[in-house]
């Protein structure tokens, strides 16, 4: 005991020992992961994104072989963790980005990309150069760009005798075919028309087609315009009057896209991916451009290739981010199957229109076709707010307890608190 | 008797030159250094930071810019979601919190027993508490569903027509609560381990005086748990303020904020609508908030809680 | 003694914890039930509640799938076994330092232990990326490791709690016959904690197997990364972009709780060891 305080001391440098050994042995290979000069390049997604932008990769190390780029894959909170990379002052030279890109380029995170695209409305359309310009400079490279288009069951559709869907529907043609496929037994529905959810692609598309709009020209929030109230009306309607599609808690545990695979919808209106997550469907599937409204309206599901501000590569970044967006670069995208590439002279290429992937002849130029009637979202800075408080306003509307003026007004109250700073 | 004797011990004055009172300190500051570390090195200049940063107007980005009590003022004047995700936290806490420990502590002393299973039994309480939430908040929103789900089911034999939950601004937060009952297994744990810690002697001695099963509990069992007990109520606490995984993974705060809770809030803030400095003034409000509930906590211990042996100071 | 109303307790006892169990483990039949099912049945959301079919080679599948698996196992291993043995240790030292001893300070000092656990995590994220950042400890195990080394705040507290059940009667004696304070902390005290000891163990190894989050921030290398987050890679690999892969989640959900569950059952014996003070002189 005469020699407690000794041992208590050994007792905590032995502690500390052992820690500095432990971290000296993981700390082997530290760094940020990437060799020195190594570009890193962030993504989300799933295996087959991996593997073709790999593939797309390897294409430019033969362009580019003195440019090395290091693939990052995001498995999960791609948001949360690029935000701490900038933060942390560690960020990705490039990095796909999709709805938030201008919560990044307002904040000079991103690197102006005007010049190296000079014909972006020209070469990738004027959606998707609206979509990334911010005051008008250009912050991504467009990359993906596929326009949303409608899915239908064709044994539904040959079961009701009702021709097929296309975008020569209009809202009248859509309520009246969609009450024919709607099926009853005992008071429960077993099938439905059509089925949507709280998410902008669906909602905000009923708003543009019905010429309304989220923000005016200035960017003030116009949420319960007259046109605003009338398509929510109608969106109402087809839940709560008509019928012929779900209700929020007929679909807790799935949404569109299950349902539709399910066999239980007739219709759906959904993304390039919905291709391959049906390939082992039980019923014959088709494609077919959306309907019309007033105006024509289509959302486009879109990401770009954007350079980081603080890279110390940003010139090896940029001719980088060119390649891959180049017809070149663009062309593993449409042969996977993965997505409809940005670039419109590799989307008109044969190797997508008839690609060696689509054996059921699925009508691909539906989305090629689709293009032009595309729209672009207000993809403000605060474009999170601008959905938060939509969905906000609007989902006790959508449960029916409430009505769609009050709905719309509540989201036009809080945008205008958010956006007034 | 404790408390005298630790003042007897204090005057007993001093062995090998060094005053006693100066050697018990000393040895006390080098029990906790591992804590003193741990705290210098990675929790108090992140701390720090994010109080620094709930005066900035930090977006995570650019430099921050310095707004004083600015946050503090919007959050507790001008923002109209603060005071209903405030309500909404208060309500799930005070429900989930006693509910839990009553659970827990009616587990607690039904494993306790020596008995064939014991094993099996005390693991299955465990269980739950180890699902991931990602994959236990999909199983909740089946179990949950408002037309055909099992609860609901269940509630149609007794004639109940059972409520949309998750979609429904008066069901969302009983529906969360539920989700944090089911992995109450963690207190339970501690409570069977703090009753099969009361020694035998006591029970025996009750029992020759002819004591119930009820009296058994109350006279014996649970004073000597009440140290446990406390730990669970003051975690419980502030977990409880800080709930976030179960909203974030079944509502996302919806519908129209009916159960959006604080550190949600807090984190839609800061990782999705970029207001840093915002987000840390709320944070900060919430510490002070767990921070006098748990002093009031801490002061009421002296009523109910039974130290064997407490060293105060 | 009575023999009846003992084997009507003991009935009573096994309906009502059956019936909590069955409640309990119904959730988890249907996590196995979305384990076993098809692509075709996930992507679709078709899942029964007992399993109606049964794909184990999506058990196979996480062995096969090109992944590092044994790596991550490993990674996982080097960042819970030191948590588990130093963060045991060092909170129980803690510990005994608040529960017996005196000090000028303590108090203020323990309420500080217990404001760390009061301020969301959330908000520290950035600051400690940029702490962890400025070690140079980005993209290695270290921030996962050292700082579980520390006695931290619920730890310290839980055996806070648990010591001062202990009477101070023995350590009294043991002073008496000349034992310093920190033999009466490994003597006395630390045999007297094994419960306690047990149970930090189990939670330090179950949080720390589990947790995804810290290694998704800081880990960009797969050889580096940890189980919890590898499964995470693995189940968002299979996804195609609209519906997650549940059938791959709920894989990973088992496969990472296994191993814990496993850990608890056997450290029953220690966690529930009774009569810790049995003996002891002087107990009201």
């Amino acid at each position: 005991m005469r020699s407690w305080k000794k041992k208590g001391l050994t007792a905590i440098l032995a502690v500390l020992a052992s820690v500095s050994m432990v971290s000296s042995l993981a700390a082997c290979g530290g760094s940020n992961g990437a060799g020195k000069d190594e570009l890193v390049l962030t993504i989300w997604g799933g295996d087959i994104d991996k593997r073709v932008m790999q593939k797309r990769l390897s294409l430019a190390k033969k362009k580019y072989p003195n440019i090395p780029v290091k693939l990052q894959y995001i498995a999960k909170d791609y948001d949360t963790k690029i935000q701490t990379m900038f933060s942390g002052g560690t960020p990705p030279d490039i990095l796909e980005m999709a709805d938030n890109i201008n919560a990044y380029s307002s904040r000079g995170q991103l690197a102006d990309l005007t010049s190296d695209f000079p014909n972006v409305a020209r070469d990738y359309g004027k959606t998707n150069q609206k979509i990334y310009t911010y005051k008008g400079k250009l912050y991504g490279a467009p990359d993906r760009a596929a326009p949303a288009v409608i899915f239908y069951n064709k044994d539904i559709f040959d079961a009701a005798g009702v021709e097929y869907p296309s975008e020569k529907w209009d809202w009248n043609t859509f309520l009246t075919n969609a009450q024919k496929l709607v099926k009853r037994e005992n008071g429960k529905t077993t099938q439905w028309a059509y089925c949507e959810g709280d998410w902008w692609a669906w909602y905000m598309t009923w708003i543009y087609q019905n010429g309304g709009r989220i923000l005016d020209k200035d960017g003030k929030p116009v949420v319960n315009s007259p046109e605003n109230v009338e398509a929510m009306q109608f969106y109402q309607d087809l839940m709560y009057k008509y019928e012929v599609i779900p209700k929020p808690q007929e679909i807790t545990d799935s949404g569109a896209d299950p349902l539709f695979a399910q066999g239980k919808t007739a219709m759906n209106v959904t993304g390039f991916w919905d291709i391959s997550s049906l390939k082992d469907a039980k019923f014959n599937w088709g494609v077919a451009p959306l309907w019309h409204g007033k105006k024509t309206a289509v959302p486009m599901f879109f990401n770009a290739l954007t350079v980081s501000s603080q890279s110390k590569h940003k010139d090896d970044a940029i001719k980088i981010v060119k390649y891959l967006t180049s017809k070149e670069g663009q062309r593993p995208i449409a042969e996977s199957g993965l997505d409809m590439p940005a670039n419109l002279a590799a989307a008109k290429d044969k190797s997508f229109t008839q690609a060696s992937w689509n054996k059921n002849g699925l009508d691909l130029t539906a989305f090629t076709r689709s293009t032009s009637m595309t729209y672009a979202p207000p993809l403000t800075p605060e474009w999170s707010q601008i959905t938060k408080a939509m969905s906000d306003g609007m989902s006790q509307t959508w449960n029916g307890k409430q009505d769609v003026k009050t709905g719309l007004d509540k989201a036009q109250k809080t945008l205008e608190q958010a956006l007034n700073k | 008797m404790s408390i005298s004797a630790s003042i007897g011990r204090r005057h007993r004055g001093s062995r090998r030159g060094m005053k006693r009172s100066t050697r018990e300190t000393l040895f006390f500051y080098v029990c906790i250094s591992p804590w003193i570390i741990g705290f210098v090195v990675f929790t108090a200049v992140p701390m720090f930071s994010s109080l620094y940063l709930s005066f900035t107007d930090w977006d995570s980005f650019q430099k921050p810019n310095w707004v004083g009590l600015g946050n503090y003022a919007k959050a507790l004047t001008a923002d109209p979601l603060f005071w209903k995700v405030l309500r909404n936290t208060f309500y799930y806490a005070i429900v989930s919190v006693p509910v839990s420990l009553l659970i827990a502590l009616y587990l607690s002393n039904l494993l306790s027993h020596d008995f064939r299973g014991k094993r099996i039994y005390r693991t299955i309480i465990y269980l739950p508490s180890l699902v991931p939430l990602v994959a236990a908040g999909l199983i909740f929103k089946w179990l949950l569903k408002p037309e055909d789900g099992p609860v609901n089911a269940l509630l149609g034999l007794f004639g109940i027509k059972g409520p949309a939950w998750l979609l429904d601004a008066n069901w969302v937060i009983p529906a969360i609560i539920l989700l944090s009952i089911w992995q109450v297994g963690g207190g339970t744990i501690l409570l069977i381990s703090a009753i099969n810690g009361v020694p035998k002697e006591l029970y025996e001695a009750a029992e020759i005086d002819g004591a119930g099963h009820y009296r058994l509990f109350w006279s014996i069992t649970f004073p000597m748990i009440t140290p446990i007990l406390f730990f669970n109520l003051v975690t419980g606490i502030i977990g409880a303020f800080q709930v976030f995984d179960q909203v974030y993974i079944l509502t996302q705060g919806g519908p129209d904020n009916a159960s959006q809770m604080m550190v949600p809030y807090i984190y839609t803030s800061a990782f999705k609508d970029f207001h840093m400095g915002y987000a840390s003034a709320l944070a900060w409000i919430l510490f002070v908030i767990i921070m006098v509930i748990s002093a009031a906590v801490l002061k009421s211990s002296d009523a109910w809680v039974f130290y064997e042996s407490e060293v105060k100071k | 003694m009575n023999t009846r109303s003992d084997f009507g307790g003991k009935a009573r006892r096994y309906a009502i914890l059956t019936v909590v169990s069955a409640i309990l483990c119904a959730p988890l039949v249907f996590v196995v039930s979305i384990a076993l099912s098809s692509d075709a049945t996930t992507k679709a959301m078709k899942f029964t509640f007992l399993p109606g079919e049964w794909h184990w080679e999506n058990f196979i599948q996480v062995f096969s799938s090109g992944l590092p698996i044994g790596r991550f196992i490993l990674n996982s291993l080097i960042i819970v076994i030191p948590a588990c043995i130093f963060m045991t240790f060092s909170s129980a030292l803690v510990a005994y330092g608040f529960a017996r001893l005196h000090a000028p300070g303590k108090n203020i000092l323990f309420i500080l232990v217990l404001s760390t656990m009061m301020i969301p995590g959330q908000v520290l994220m950035i600051p400690q990326f940029i702490l962890f950042r400025t070690l140079g400890w980005i993209n290695t195990l270290l921030p996962m490791i050292v700082p579980n080394l520390f006695a931290n705040a619920y730890n310290v507290f839980l055996m806070r709690q648990f010591i001062t059940r202990i009477p101070t009667e023995l350590d009294e004696a043991a002073e008496i016959d000349g034992l310093g304070y920190f033999r009466i902390f490994t003597r006395i005290i630390l045999p007297m904690m094994v419960p306690v000891l047990a149970a930090v163990c189990v939670f330090t190894f179950s949080s720390n197997w589990g947790s995804f989050f810290g290694p998704l921030l800081y880990i960009n290398d797969e050889d580096k990364m940890p189980l919890a987050l590898g499964l995470q890679v693995l189940s968002s690999q299979s996804s195609s972009v609209q519906t997650p892969p549940w059938n791959m989640i709920m894989v990973g959900a088992l496969i990472l709780i296994l191993p814990v569950l496993i850990v608890y059952y056997f450290a029953q014996r220690y966690l529930y060891e009774s009569g810790m003070f049995a003996g002891s002189a002087g107990i009201k």
